[in-house]
């Protein structure tokens, strides 16, 4: 057989066809040259495959608005103005061919900035000048740890989406197999 | 338990929105990855990650082979990787060391596999990362970069040879 060349990276990466990769596992097994070419693959290969895996800074999740209806709602009253709004809402979304839903996607918790020091004092005393101080500062502390909790409240919404959105899943699911199991049941029922 | 894609994007096409999370699940680490890799940055990264799913979302009725989901969701995160680089051409997002003769020690080895990575052109870092961290095989890589398997081939050759030159 002669060298691999191209077809160096098919026999490294196991793309070959199975009767090709039995006669180059021959060939490398014998030819000093083509083994150290695959060694050399190989080295490299290793060298980059030992750099971790990232997790993502966030969760892409679609979260569906929930549609919650109140039923009392639905007196015959009520039913015409809604039918005509309904009617205007289709119309007007009528151009989209597909509903895309809004992802909603989990916040970074952002650095929190530094708190703001204030001066000492050595002239004399201005309270005035203290309290206001004093106040700036209550106000900035107030608004970074209001801006913090905002953050966290995204994220914990973001990630409440998802699990949400998993669980729903994973209800379907369970449910889906439960029907399956009670039709099997009843098939084996039937049969007996 | 790997997620039998076909099935998913069934649902969703069938009006089940949150199934598409499932898909989600499953791909959005590999593609943050992939794209990380291309573009080196995190926070850009995830963002054009969302970008990818929103896209594959809307686009998900093109999609022929269902079987291929994951080559397709490749191709697409290729194509907003694409978008971002010639955006942002001209700009340089990493910088090698100064030092490029001194062989790294064990510590800093990761890094600079990480940067020796991110100084290759894209199309040759694009091959290596689809080949030996998310083991695609070469047509699948070919069809994403709708180039030749032999070009994909060359590619993987010429980015393993200047990770080599790079790292000593």
């Amino acid at each position: 057989m002669e060298h691999l060349n191209d077809k160096l990276a098919d026999f490294f990466y196991e793309e070959l066809p199975a009767s090709e990769m039995v006669d180059a596992r021959r060939h490398v097994a014998e030819c000093g040259e083509c083994r150290a070419q695959v060694q050399l693959l190989e080295k490299t290969h290793l060298a980059l495959k030992r750099l971790p895996e990232a997790e993502p800074p966030r969760r892409v999740v679609f979260a569906t608005p929930e549609r919650r209806v109140r039923w009392a709602v639905l007196d015959w009253r009520f039913l015409a103005p809604m039918a005509a709004a309904v009617a205007a809402l289709i119309i007007a979304i009528m151009p989209a061919s597909a509903p895309a839903p809004t992802p909603a996607a989990v916040a970074v918790t952002a650095p929190v900035p530094a708190p703001v020091a204030t001066e000492p004092q050595t002239q004399a005393i201005d309270y005035d000048r203290i309290v206001d101080q004093v106040r700036q500062s209550d106000r900035a502390w107030f608004a970074d740890q209001l801006a913090k909790r905002d953050r966290e409240i995204r994220q914990l919404e973001g990630q409440l989406a998802y699990y949400e959105s998993y669980q729903r899943t994973v209800m379907k699911e369970t449910w889906e197999n439960a029907s399956s199991i009670q039709l099997l049941a009843q098939r084996t029922a039937s049969r007996d | 338990m790997k997620t039998d894609d076909r099935q998913v994007i069934e649902r969703v096409l069938k009006g089940e929105t949150d199934a598409f999370n499932i898909l989600i699940r499953e791909w959005e680490k590999p593609i943050f990855n992939f794209i990380l890799r291309m573009i080196g940055d995190r926070d850009e990264a995830m963002d054009l990650c969302q970008d990818c799913f929103m896209k594959a979302y809307r686009e998900l009725r093109t999609l022929k082979d269902r079987d291929r989901f994951s080559s397709w969701l490749y191709r697409i995160a290729h194509n907003t990787c694409l978008s971002k680089i010639r955006r942002d051409h001209g700009k340089t997002w990493v910088e090698l060391d100064p030092d490029r003769g001194s062989r790294p020690s064990a510590p800093e080895n990761r890094i600079a596999v990480e940067k020796a990575l991110q100084h290759l052109p894209e199309d040759q870092r694009e091959v290596v990362v689809l080949k030996v961290f998310h083991a695609l095989k070469f047509e699948e890589i070919a069809a994403i970069q709708n180039a030749p398997v032999s070009t994909v081939k060359s590619r993987l050759y010429m980015g393993f040879e200047k990770l080599r030159s790079i790292l000593g």
